[in-house]
């Protein structure tokens, strides 16, 4: 698959362009590393396509399909296993919430009976 | 030889914006089961809800925010496995559950089981629910008792009974959207 040099260029200039923004989400301590693995695998994916384009046609010929809808279908299962990532890391986070509010209720209540002793 | 009243019982009531029946609630549940504690697991009601239940003598744990349903009731059950209550029983704040039937609870408790659930349709009640809730009812039921392998018939009733043992389980995991089921 041919892919004209102006908009590898561009390709390339992009993934240059996250990785620097996501080292400086990082430096400003606004992004967790765990996170990062992803983003930075992200643009690196995308810079192999940029540079060997022949990679999706390889997956299109093995799922039998178009190379457009082979970079589709590529994406859009990308794309499902982070909201996927995400809904997980969230239901983690609300657990945790949970419980740490239900231990805050708790000790207010134990402070509150030592407080006053003879509140029963 | 009065094992019932040798165990610590914990009546566990979440309440959010029950001002004007949680009162009522916990003078009725004294009344038959004086023995027990009473917990009101305040849901982070914006009413009197709190004041009210505390001026009835009984124990307040007030929750930050509104957390729903299912983690009020851990809450409660959190307590209770921290107190070291032998048994819990969860009692809705409206009233809609009879405190007389507390006892019959408990006692199905002392008699080795783990969790007792205070079923509306065992004996005929006045309890008629709406068409989607009934049908509703009846799927859960079917669900839980193919997989339990034992007939349930109201597995969506908020009053029941729970063992120790039962409470240190639903601690660790109980649903937060749907606790009913």
């Amino acid at each position: 698959m041919e892919i004209a040099i102006h908009l590898r260029v561009l390709i390339g200039v992009l993934c240059f362009a996250l990785v620097g923004i996501i080292i400086e989400l990082i430096r400003q301590n606004r992004l967790k590393e765990h996170y990062a693995i992803i983003w930075l695998c992200t643009a690196l994916s995308i810079f192999i396509f940029g540079i060997w384009p022949d990679s999706l046609n390889l997956i299109s010929r093995i799922v039998q399909l178009h190379h457009l809808t082979t970079l589709f279908l590529v994406s859009f299962i990308f794309l499902l296993a982070i909201v996927l990532h995400f809904t997980l890391v969230i239901s983690q986070l609300f657990d945790r919430n949970r419980r740490l509010t239900q231990e805050v209720a708790w000790l207010r209540f134990e402070m509150e009976q030592l407080r006053q002793p003879d509140n029963d | 030889m009065g094992e019932i009243l040798s165990k610590k019982t914990l009546i566990i009531i979440p309440a959010y914006n029950e001002e004007g029946s949680v009162a009522r609630v916990i003078e009725n549940i004294r009344r038959y089961v004086p023995e027990a504690d009473i917990l009101v697991v305040n849901d982070g009601s914006r009413d009197r809800t709190a004041r009210e239940a505390r001026e009835s003598g009984a124990m307040v744990m007030t929750l930050p925010y509104n957390m729903g349903i299912g983690s009020a009731v851990q809450s409660g059950f959190l307590f209770a496995k921290e107190k070291g209550y032998h048994f819990a029983v969860q009692v809705d704040g409206d009233g809609q559950h009879p405190p007389s039937e507390i006892t019959k609870l408990l006692s199905a408790l002392d008699n080795g089981v783990d969790l007792a659930i205070g079923s509306r349709f065992v004996q005929q009640t006045e309890y008629r629910p709406t068409l989607t809730r009934s049908l509703g009812i009846k799927i859960f039921s079917f669900l839980v008792s193919l997989i339990v392998g034992k007939k349930i018939y109201d597995t969506t009733s908020g009053f029941r009974a729970a063992s120790r043992k039962a409470v240190l389980l639903l601690t660790e995991t109980y649903p937060h959207d749907y606790p009913e089921v």
